[in-house]
């Protein structure tokens, strides 16, 4: 990636890396260019801290209330027992 | 297989008779199979599986410190086999709709990003949101829910997900920033603007 494509990358590619550096370790040249893209647009600002989000979303529990249902319950029950003997 | 007296007393409060598992166990495993999946029936499933599973290999416990996570690390692995058994089936199934266009011809976004203002640990908290959520989750095509769970929620390793999925590290790569895309649209359009103009309203 040479000085002109860091300079001048566009949003579809700024958001693809962006998710990329949540999966892998970007090598310089990439973070320098979705570094100076982000501090020039502030649509791929937001998309990157929407993906922070996603990510501390999703490694939330769930709350308490998820349960077996009670016909789920006594079915594996069941299952269990007869597994037994 | 192992009498019902083989209880560990000094870890496994209450006994550990597997009757007795379904009680002690079956919710926890179940939210935990809930978080990866989000498909209560094949959670479900995949609880009784655990525990059968428990049952076979039950002599494998009395070395473990707690018999919860002794069922919780048997549970992952029948989530993984589940998730890779999926994967064989998808090949079969029709192929998935396109991403929508959210970039122009020059590369920009077609619409502007919105601010999201709120704190994902209350949000995750709040039932209507987890609602949005859960639906968001449900529209991916089931490839991009498979490596986005076991990424995001799971938190694996992307080489372990390359394994667990059997797709190389570039293709994990696009369909995880494919399921980011989708997703962070959904949340936008169903709950971000939408309370917004609640808010507003």
């Amino acid at each position: 990636m040479g000085i002109h494509q860091i300079l001048s990358l566009k949003c579809a590619d700024s958001t693809r890396i962006v998710s990329e550096s949540l999966d892998r370790k970007l090598p310089a040249t990439e973070r320098w260019a979705v570094g100076f893209h982000a501090f020039v647009c502030r649509s791929c600002r937001r998309y990157k801290r929407q993906l922070m989000f996603l990510r501390a979303v999703m490694q939330a529990p769930p709350p308490l209330a998820v349960t077996l249902s009670s016909e789920a319950r006594e079915r594996i029950r069941r299952a269990v027992v007869a597994a037994r003997r | 297989m192992h009498a019902a007296n083989s209880d560990s007393p000094a870890k496994v409060p209450g006994g550990a008779h597997p009757a007795e598992w379904v009680d002690m166990h079956g919710d926890a495993l179940f939210r935990f199979a809930m978080l990866r999946l989000r498909d209560r029936e094949t959670a479900e499933e995949l609880v009784q599986d655990t525990f059968l599973a428990a049952l076979r290999g039950k002599a494998a416990f009395e070395e473990r410190s707690s018999e919860r996570t002794w069922l919780i690390a048997i549970l992952r692995y029948k989530i993984v086999d589940h998730l890779r058994a999926r994967k064989v089936q998808a090949g079969k199934e029709k192929a998935e709709p396109p991403d929508p266009e959210w970039f122009d011809r020059k590369g920009k976004w077609k619409t502007p990003v919105a601010s999201w203002s709120a704190d994902p640990a209350s949000l995750a908290a709040n039932k209507e949101f987890r609602k949005i959520m859960d639906d968001c989750l449900s529209r991916l095509p089931p490839a991009l829910r498979e490596a986005f769970t076991l990424r995001e929620s799971e938190g694996m390793e992307t080489s372990e997900i390359c394994k667990a999925l059997g797709v190389t590290a570039s293709n994990l790569w696009t369909q995880l920033h494919r399921a980011r895309m989708r997703l962070r649209q959904c949340l936008e359009s169903n709950w971000f603007l939408g309370a917004w103009r609640l808010g507003r309203g």
